[in-house]
């Protein structure tokens, strides 16, 4: 080969070299090219909203519920529906609850009350969590990564200690989704806006409400809803399915995911009332048989819920209270996962 | 955004990634080490440049077509427009490695050269180009590491990476010295006398290969995946097959014992690391104890492959 060829050749071998800082950005995807290739545009996103009364609002139902507190009132509580208290719609750690405030089975201050117990039940083991918040704010999420794209996991209970949850539960590990059809929010953030065409989802607003979403082949009623209410919306889960909507017990699809029929540890949040919920857990795998599908619906319809939807269950499955596990898992035995779903306090700390 | 995904240098003038300069210089000793073996092998004046323009380009192409045809960032490939939009990131080092390894033995056509000689420089080369590629890999966020190995939030060391949920095992980090260690292996091999063309590319598939089983299960970024499938374990394992047949076929007289006891591994190893990546993903079995299964499951169909290799040598 001839000289000037070679030098040539050279000076291509250095340009590639040399040019690579501008294009070699990182071994991964960027958000910006995953946004811009992986949902419906943000010019879809403000859309005109339909009218509130028009077929959608007949599709779509939402806990809108009237006062329904299932906690009982204790007299001269410190828990005060009106209080003016708000945290920020953002991702960052709540305020540090009162240790004093705690109980072995509750945890109580003017913005939030919370309630455990465990009940036995034809062999499982229910734990169930009622929980009042002053501000819709304090209905919040936590995920394990930096970012919400990132696919890192970590203990639930860490992720519950470091953001001062009071009450926690685990999420629908949405990094782990196998087929990215989720449509996914976490605290006003978009994760993903795929389409879902194969699970139910649960959409949490601004006002604290739930509307589910049940998936309907050919339909996709929550992508068309979540187009309207952009604004509203605070929380999407995709996993499911549905157990209760607009206070009516769900029939449970034989063929949906996550073993419907056999009995596994279950995670479920439901909403009974404006501002009120509950958290429950079925133990499984051990002692407690576990339940299926059908079961934990009825479950969550016998607890009053107006709306309740199931969150990945199996070894995935904990409810957290002052940072533990309720159900008495070592924190070594917990699965790490990419997200919590937790209440906690809105007054500030000292 | 809570962070800068991919921290940004001032590169000649403008702003260029970090993650790019770790990779320009990774090419840029790749190309060094490859010239200067190309040199030292005595091969034709401008086989070793030829080389390393052919690698660059190729592994940059093999490299981004291995993502976009894989991944599953967006539950559907990335259309045709987002493939060019390379500045967007998603690179993969199988692609790469494929890259050079196309390179090798175009190249050689090109140049009369021996395929041999060439796929050498190639393979002598990508280790030390993974070492700053892998280094790289701390300048994006959350990328190449394990699950959650414990609570703690300090005193990790540089094997770690810490935040306030706990401690993670920096898997780039590992893997940036697994690859130095491969490239000085590889750079002994290379000079060994009883050594024939090839063998450096041999003994690097059969390495590199059972070391990325090993690093690609470590990982616990979902990065190019689909359910349990990661698609660069399932490369790195076909390198380690590819790595054993070549061991077979270029030995003029395999033992029939040693071409079994292949066979049988290779056949092993499939089933076992998709057990153990089971056990690890759904069971509480203590994960280092895993880890040891992984590393011997991946580390005997490499012994066998270099004990063919060493036996055919002494004749």
């Amino acid at each position: 080969m001839k000289t000037p060829i070679r030098i040539l050749l050279a000076v291509l071998c250095a340009a590639i070299i040399v040019s690579m800082p501008w294009f070699v950005s990182s071994p991964h995807m960027l958000d910006e090219v995953r946004a811009d290739y992986s949902d419906w545009g943000e010019e879809e996103e403000n859309e005109e909203e339909p009218e509130e009364s028009g077929l959608l609002r007949l599709l779509i139902a939402s806990a809108r519920a009237e006062d329904e507190l299932m906690i009982e009132e204790v007299e001269a509580g410190k828990f005060d529906r009106n209080s003016t208290y708000e945290l920020p719609w953002d991702l960052s750690p709540a305020p540090k609850p009162n240790p004093d405030n705690y109980t072995e089975n509750g945890y109580e201050d003017e913005t939030i009350r919370v309630k455990l117990e465990t009940q036995e039940e034809d062999g499982v083991t229910w734990h169930v969590a009622w929980v009042e918040i002053a501000s819709p704010t304090q209905l919040r999420t936590a995920i394990a990564g930096k970012k919400v794209t990132s696919k890192k996991d970590a203990r639930p209970s860490s992720m519950a200690r470091v953001n001062n949850a009071v009450v926690a539960i685990n999420g629908d590990y949405y990094s782990k989704d196998p087929d990215k059809t989720a449509f996914e929010y976490r605290m006003t953030q978009k994760i993903r806006n795929n389409n879902n065409s194969k699970k139910d989802t649960l959409i949490i607003d601004k006002k604290g409400n739930f509307t589910l979403d049940r998936f309907i082949k050919g339909k996709n009623e929550a992508s068309e809803y979540a187009k309207a209410h952009m604004d509203e919306i605070v929380n999407v889960f995709t996993f499911g399915p549905a157990l209760v909507k607009d206070g009516q017990l769900m029939e449970i699809d034989e063929h949906y995911g996550y073993n419907p029929n056999a009995n596994e540890p279950r995670s479920a949040i439901g909403q009974t009332g404006e501002l009120s919920y509950v958290l429950v857990i079925a133990e499984g795998r051990g002692e407690s048989s576990g339940v299926n599908f059908k079961a934990l619906a009825q479950k969550m319809y016998d607890l009053g819920c107006q709306q309740a939807f199931n969150l990945d269950g199996g070894n995935s499955s904990i409810l957290i209270f002052n940072g533990q596990s309720y159900q008495g898992m070592p924190s070594g035995d917990e699965r790490s996962q990419s997200d919590i779903i937790y209440f906690a306090t809105a007054v500030p700390e000292n | 955004m809570l962070f800068e995904e991919a921290e940004k240098i001032r590169w000649i003038g403008g702003e260029g990634y970090a993650f790019g300069g770790w990779t320009a210089a990774g090419a840029l000793a790749a190309v060094l080490c490859m010239l200067l073996y190309c040199r030292r092998k005595g091969l034709k004046p401008g086989s070793g440049i030829l080389m390393s323009l052919m690698s660059l380009v190729l592994g940059i192409l093999c490299s981004r077509l291995f993502f976009c045809l894989l991944t599953q960032e967006l539950g559907h490939m990335l259309p045709i427009s987002g493939w060019i939009r390379v500045s967007g990131g998603g690179w993969s080092t199988t692609g790469i490695i494929g890259g050079v390894l196309l390179a090798g033995w175009l190249t050689a056509r090109c140049t009369g050269q021996n395929a041999g000689d060439l796929l050498d420089a190639g393979c002598l080369a990508l280790p030390l180009f993974m070492i700053f590629e892998r280094l790289g890999e701390q300048t994006t966020i959350d990328f190449d590491i394990s699950r959650v190995i414990s609570e703690e939030t300090e005193g990790g060391g540089w094997l770690n990476v810490q935040d306030v949920y706990g401690t993670y095992l920096a898997v780039f980090r590992i893997a940036a010295i697994l690859a130095a260690a491969l490239f000085i292996m590889l750079e002994i091999v290379s000079r060994m006398k009883k050594t024939e063309r090839g063998d450096v590319f041999n003994v690097f598939l059969l390495l590199f290969g059972s070391i990325g089983i090993l690093t690609e299960s470590l990982r616990y970024d979902e990065f190019l995946s689909y359910h349990f499938v990661k698609f660069q374990m399932v490369g790195a394992a076909l390198l380690l097959g590819g790595g054993l047949l070549a061991a077979a076929l270029r030995c003029a007289k395999p033992s029939k014992k040693m071409k079994i006891a292949s066979a049988v591994c290779l056949t092993l190893m499939v089933g076992l690391v998709i057990g153990l990546e089971f056990a690890l993903d759904r069971t509480r079995t203590n994960p280092v104890l895993v880890y040891c299964g992984m590393t011997l499951t991946v580390g005997i169909p490499a012994v066998i492959g270099l004990l063919e290799i060493r036996t055919e040598r002494k004749g």
